[in-house]
């Protein structure tokens, strides 16, 4: 069970991430994203162990000394995972970039112009 | 005021002070020149004087005080800085070594030095005299990527989470460090006081 206070920060996360408005970075680990804040930070993770899948969050003060983690099984958890992963896929595609990369490619196709590059023009040498 | 402390220029000038009285006193009607009246004037005139050279001295002696606490503050806040300039050159040499253990995947020693590390910069964020640069944002995220992957190293070894990016903790190190050797040249070089 996520508490009311951080249910309200995830919250503003996730709709602040939405409007492309948080610079996600990826973290040491290949599946966790993290976002500094003057006074401390936010990790959002998903993972898989033994067939299981997790998704987690920590959020830390500005010594890095952890005030909140919380880790949601999927199978025995589902309300509160689905939740967290919301944040999770929110933190993904603005890291990726999905929107900008996708939105720049239709710009491009529905240009009138050749896209794409001949094998030899890929390289600048 | 200090020259008050100094009992021979004190006597000095209160010989001058009664020869002035006594001059003065040379052209007071005659009817009032009486060993009364010249004991009355200069013993007034003592009195003040002595009020006026004990006050003096109280001015003077809280002076040097203040004085002597700003001494001590300055030489305090040097030391401080001393000791965070060598807890940064500390922290920094500390940076290759991890970097050599994750390389030669020796996690249990890597972890051991993140702490250290991670361990030093939070000291230094009790140093008030450095309070402007460990507030510093930079700071603080430096301090958040130690915790994060020394976490993250930390469920590696253990086994609750895969996946972990070494070269990721090396590069962040690498910024790390870059960063540390700024604020310790800012530190040692810049106009910090």
């Amino acid at each position: 069970m996520i508490e009311k206070k951080y249910r309200d920060l995830i919250d503003k996360l996730i709709q602040k991430s939405l409007m492309k408005k948080v610079s996600w970075n990826k973290s040491s680990r290949e599946t966790e994203y993290y976002v500094h804040f003057k006074k401390g930070s936010f990790t959002v993770d998903n993972w898989v162990n033994d067939s299981s899948v997790y998704v987690d969050f920590t959020l830390r003060n500005a010594n890095g000394i952890e005030i909140v983690s919380q880790t949601f099984e999927k199978e025995s958890n589902p309300e509160e995972f689905n939740y967290l992963f919301k944040l999770y896929k929110a933190a993904e595609e603005s890291y990726i970039k999905v929107d900008e990369t996708i939105s720049s490619i239709i710009n491009e196709l529905d240009e009138e112009d050749t896209v794409g590059k001949d094998e030899e023009d890929v390289l600048p040498f | 005021m200090k020259r008050f402390r100094d009992p021979v220029f004190a006597l000095i000038v209160y010989g001058i002070g009664l020869i002035i009285i006594s001059f003065g006193y040379y052209f007071i009607p005659n009817d009032l020149k009486n060993i009364v009246n010249y004991i009355s004037i200069t013993g007034t005139f003592s009195s003040v004087y002595g009020i006026l050279v004990a006050y003096a001295q109280i001015m003077s002696v809280r002076e040097t005080a203040e004085n002597t606490k700003l001494k001590i503050e300055k030489s305090n806040k040097r030391v401080m800085k001393i000791l965070s300039v060598s807890d940064l050159s500390k922290a920094i040499k500390i940076i290759p070594e991890i970097q050599n253990y994750l390389s030669a995947d020796k996690d249990e020693s890597a972890l051991m030095r993140l702490k250290d590390l991670k361990g030093i910069l939070l000291n230094l964020k009790f140093i008030k005299d450095i309070e402007e640069l460990t507030s510093d944002e930079k700071f603080v995220d430096a301090l958040n990527e130690l915790s994060i992957h020394s976490a993250n190293l930390s469920k590696a070894m253990m086994g609750t989470k895969t996946g972990l990016n070494k070269s990721k903790i090396i590069s962040d190190l690498d910024n790390i460090e870059n960063q540390l050797n700024e604020f310790e040249g800012y530190l040692k070089y810049g106009n910090y006081d």
